[in-house]
């Protein structure tokens, strides 16, 4: 909600994202901030936030799929590998420079995104889920046994710096502004999808098929719709790791870290754009906290012994997730919801 | 010949191997409509249950697997309580994502628990196998089958026949259906939490009989899913035929593909099947026909 | 697990100037360099809450252990002092990737301790540029194996070290022909997929040496593999390779306890001898199998390497065992500091550098009792992150329930890339 004294005042300020002069300044200066870190920042928090944004890319397709239509899908890291491959194989084989392999990359999921989607489109229920699984284990086996000239088999792929003209992406910082510019980009869009029609659309179905069926709504389309785009932010994602970490081998895509990524929208809140971006946050701060905490504690109480300290740190995890499904299964963006509505409302009760 | 009829019985009993896995997810299914997909680490639970009785505690076996069998059932109840009672007349979304999170959750509890060492497994069926003539069969595997096939048809006929089992079919359908029928929804959540975690116990004994166990045993919950896709989610009795013919394939595709193509051909073809089951007829073989198409 | 000394670079950077500042005045009179103690620091690799959990803690404390005896030994005659900061990267390769800017930054390091395969892939594409080598415990990957590396192992491939032991077996057992190999491998990674094709590639190259029967693929953790060993039986196969996992050893175990076949298995050092016998249930159970890997052998008996360690574990309070895990985190330790010593030896006093640690290994070979017969001599070359030639493993087995070493130094035959 708004705050009081603010009013739409016409039908485009009322689809604004952001509405208020106060708003704008926050926004304008949190992007002014991530584009100067690199003068400031150590080179730490420089390499865990640009983790935090290509993942977010990725995280922000899995929300638009699973979060807004509702879809399930536990392919996303599958998708993401073939973003990743696709793009390194267009750089290295076919010497294609970035702004050509990134964006192709990430068709080329959507693609392979949409041929398992295709048969649990028209199907209600969860059997989507069920064909992201295989999906995941079939580009496991296809990238494994394909020749190895196609996409590198057991030896994966190394993949040169992106290069632009007089711009060489090498070094920590200059990575950091590619990944934040297409994040950017991304996330843009990603508001821009979700105040759409199409947004609207994709939560129609998600509430309720048959109703939007009756409405007028192309279930089938939207479902094929929602889960295209996701592939797509998914191949983008890889597209950006393959370069980020130049060397890309199908363990990094696992089906393990694809429920991560259900994870951290869970944690987010399921259908908010921002919560996609906040629940990576949160999730990989508390990865990063156990990575510095961890050694501390073993120190300081060697008796605990260093495994049973890190696996109870994992089990910490799982359980913070755990508890936002029973707790607050819309996440970590509702609270804040009702946080902002109540100051802006109070002293009244509603 | 004799070859061949080796590589078929010896799938045909993997098949029912991962029937009973199945077995646990269409149960937990049949009875609360959720999709379980922690089914491989409630497997793998069991069967740490059974190890710290048998190994750890150096409990004789006849001791120690009714007790990790209790003890199974206990942590199903828990989970129930803990996740799926509040859930009751929610969304299926959200139960099927509480799934999910308690994937992760058993993970960590696992490693806390137990370690992340491979232990090793207590032998329950002798290690000799059978041998008719030039057919070699495990026994565990042998009379693994054979007590799936029992239970299999025991759950069916209690879930087809009797009233109890019928009136939990009633929530698998609908809980606000259900509810308003004066079904207990919470008595058969409970039920199908127990149970499964329960026979996931029993898999974990004939899958790991005499080898070892660690975390990632789990990866046999994730095979068993294109099993409980072709009978059909909702169909116990089915689970067996398709399992069989599951394990078929698997078999004898790794006896046969697998050196020609030089690749783990047999591991993936299960998925394969899965997908074509989904794209042809997605009730699977005897699934309730209430697939609603789009 | 040792306390890692925190170094703070600003107090140091501030000291360092002052006593820069006071020093230039003294040059021109007398400047001895060997006087002042200089501190490097190695950035240490490590999973504390991932798959290798269990084995990080004897692991760790061994190289530790190394460090701070070559700080005594070696390191004070030359004025330099090693410090070595663990980190906890999850074995995963997102962590590694965004851990490496902040250590290289904090530490400043000369040479990083790597872990495994994600190590690997966060860092081969960044060293170069940040000129900081890399030292593997574990043995290499055809996939590795490329010139001009910045990271170096220990040890050559898991095909070198099986070819090593194949020939050796295949001269025990005399006669002609080459030997039967089956292989029980997997998909589950592509390292797995590595081994067997390296193997494969060494039959084709030498087929009156070896011949491999057929590659088995199983799940990592195998239902049954009974009709897969007794097909390896029947095709010939006289010895059965499984490197790296240890349940598939259990289950190819019982499948040949089953079949009452005798077949020896061999192993490598990931799922060594130890590891496997402890997940069958018992070590004797392995009898007749056998172990082969280019490090020291850690039964029971006194070997050069086993006094080191006991040295270690009373002069230095070392709280690890003498097991495989420890020899690995020892063959990373030695190949280092050696390097590093020898980087020092030929800067003559100037403040050496990752690169130079580089070149110190390229260009001096560390022979065996330079590591007290952890490892054997080492000859590092441009060609490749491990010595392609003149190297030998041990093998290990279990003779009448004990497990005992059978053969030291058993050259390695010459393997091509594959």
């Amino acid at each position: 909600m708004d705050p009081s004294g603010v009013f739409a005042t016409s039908f485009r300020k009322d689809l604004a994202l952001v509405r208020t002069r106060g708003q704008w300044a926050w926004l304008i200066g949190f992007l002014a901030v991530l584009a100067l870190l690199p003068f400031f920042a150590e080179a730490r928090t420089l390499a865990v936030l640009t983790s935090i944004v290509i993942m977010s890319v990725v995280v922000l397709g899995l929300q638009i799929t699973t979060g807004m239509a509702g879809q399930i899908n536990l392919g996303q890291a599958a998708f993401m590998g073939v973003g990743a491959y696709a793009t390194a194989v267009l750089a290295t084989k076919a010497g294609w420079p970035i702004w050509a392999a990134l964006p192709v990359g990430g068709c080329a999921a959507a693609v392979f995104g949409l041929v398992f989607g295709m048969s649990a489109v028209r199907i209600k229920g969860f059997y989507l889920a069920l064909t992201t699984i295989a999906a995941q284990f079939l580009f496991h086996f296809l990238v494994l046994n394909l020749p190895s000239s196609w996409l590198g088999g057991s030896n994966g792929i190394t993949v040169q710096p992106a290069q632009l003209p007089g711009v060489r992406f090498d070094t920590d910082a200059s990575l950091y502004w590619l990944v934040l510019a297409v994040g950017a980009l991304m996330a843009f869009g990603a508001y821009g999808i979700a105040r759409s029609r199409h947004g609207r659309a994709f939560v129609a179905v998600r509430d309720d098929d048959v109703a939007s069926g009756i409405m007028g709504i192309d279930v089938v389309r939207t479902k094929a719709v929602a889960f295209l785009v996701g592939a797509f932010y998914a191949g983008i994602g890889g597209g950006l790791w393959a370069y980020y970490v130049r060397f890309v081998a199908v363990d990094q895509f696992t089906l393990f870290n694809s429920i991560w990524f259900i994870a951290m929208i869970i944690v987010g809140g399921m259908g908010s754009i921002t919560g996609a971006i906040v629940g990576v946050v949160v999730i990989r701060l508390v990865q990063e906290a156990i990575t510095v905490a961890g050694p501390q504690i073993v120190e300081h109480l060697p008796f605990l012994g260093g495994d049973v300290v890190f696996a109870a740190m994992n089990i910490f995890l799982g359980g913070i997730i755990a508890c936002f499904l029973i707790f607050e299964p819309k996440g970590l963006m509702h609270r804040w919801a009702i946080l902002k509505r109540s100051y802006r409302l109070w002293p009244f009760p509603y | 010949m004799i070859d061949f009829l080796n590589y078929l019985i010896n799938g045909a009993l993997v098949g029912l191997l991962y029937a009973l896995v199945a077995m646990g997810f269409v149960v937990i299914y049949r009875a609360s409509k959720v999709f379980n997909f922690a089914q491989g680490e409630l497997v793998v639970f069991g069967g740490f249950l059974v190890w710290w009785m048998v190994v750890a505690q150096g409990l004789p076996m006849w001791l120690g697997i009714p007790l990790a069998f209790v003890a199974a059932g206990l942590f199903g109840l828990l989970i129930e309580r803990l996740f799926f009672s509040r859930l009751v007349g929610e969304s299926i979304f959200s139960m099927v994502m509480v799934t999910i999170g308690l994937l992760i959750l058993i993970r960590g509890l696992i490693l806390v628990l137990f370690g992340p060492q491979v232990q090793p497994f207590p032998i329950v069926f002798p290690l000799a196998p059978i041998i008719v003539g030039d057919l070699l069969v495990p026994r565990s595997l042998f009379f693994g089958g054979l007590l799936t096939i029992v239970v299999g048809l025991g759950l069916s006929w209690f879930f087809n026949r009797t009233r109890v089992g019928l009136r939990m079919t009633a929530v698998a359908e609908d809980h606000q259906i259900a509810m308003s029928m004066g079904i207990s929804v919470r008595h058969s959540l409970i039920f199908a939490w127990v149970l499964g975690s329960v026979i996931s116990t029993f898999a974990a004994i004939v899958y790991l009989s005499g080898k070892s166990i660690n975390l990632l045993t789990s990866e046999i919950g994730m095979a068993a899913l294109p099993v409980a896709l072709l009978a059909g989610l909702e169909s116990i009795g089915g689970l067996l035929l398709a399992g069989v013919l599951v394990g078929v394939v698997q078999g004898l595709a790794t006896a046969y593909l697998d050196p020609l193509v030089g690749g783990a051909v047999g591991s993936v073809l299960p998925f394969v099947i899965m997908l074509l089951v989904l794209f042809i007829r997605p009730t699977g073989m005897f699934g309730w026909r209430t697939i609603e198409r789009v | 697990m040792f306390k890692a000394e925190k170094v703070d670079h600003s107090w140091a950077r501030a000291v360092a100037c002052g006593v820069a500042a006071v020093g230039v005045s003294f040059a021109a009179v007398a400047a001895d360099p060997a006087r002042a103690q200089t501190t490097y620091n190695i950035a240490g690799l490590a999973d504390f809450s991932g798959p290798y959990a269990d084995i990080m803690k004897d692991y760790a404390a061994c190289r530790q252990g190394v460090v701070q005896w070559w700080n005594d030994e070696a390191g004070k005659p030359l004025g330099v002092k090693l410090n070595v900061k663990d980190y906890d990267t999850r074995y995963d390769v997102a962590q590694t990737a965004s851990l490496w800017p902040g250590i290289r930054a904090e530490l400043e390091p000369v040479a990083v301790f790597g872990l495994g395969g994600p190590d690997v892939a966060a860092l081969q594409e960044r060293l170069p540029g940040d000129k900081v080598p890399m030292f593997m415990g574990t043995s290499g990957y055809g996939y590795g194996w490329k010139p001009g590396s910045w990271i170096f192992n220990a040890r050559a491939t898991y095909p070198h070290e099986a070819a090593a032991f194949m020939e050796w077996f295949r001269q025990k057992r005399g006669g002609d022909g080459p030997l039967k190999l089956g292989i029980i491998s997997s998909e589950a990674s592509p390292a797995y997929v590595d081994i067997h094709k390296g193997m494969e590639h060494y039959a084709k190259e030498n087929p009156t040496k070896l011949q491999v029967v057929e590659v088995i693929y199983a799940e990592v953790q195998p239902t049954d593999l009974t009709q897969q060993v007794n097909r390896l039986v029947r095709k010939g196969a006289e010895v059965i390779q499984i490197q790296t996992n240890t349940a598939a050893v259990v289950a190819t175990q019982r499948a040949l306890q089953s079949l009452g076949k005798n077949i020896p298995i061999m192993v490598s050092a990931h799922n060594s001898l130890q590891a496997s016998g402890k997940a069958v249930g018992g070590i004797q159970q392995l009898e007749g199998s056998f172990e082969s890997y280019g490090m020291a052998v850690p039964t029971g008996e006194k070997t050069q390497a086993s006094e080191f360690h006991a040295m270690l574990r009373d002069k230095y309070k070392m709280n690890a065992n003498f097991n495989v895990p420890c020899l690995m985190g020892m063959s990373q330790a030695f190949v280092a500091v050696r390097s590093i010593e020898n980087a020092v030896k030929d800067a003559g006093g100037k403040r050496i550098t990752g690169e130079d640690v580089r070149k110190a290994l390229l260009t001096h070979p560390i022979p065996s009792e330079q590591s007290f017969g952890v490892l054997p001599d080492l000859k590092y070359s441009e060609e490749a992150p491990f010595p392609v030639e003149g190297l030998s493993v041990n093998i290990g087995s279990i003779e009448k329930g004990q497990y005992r070493i059978v053969a030291e130094k058993v050259p390695v035959p010459k393997v091509t890339k594959w």
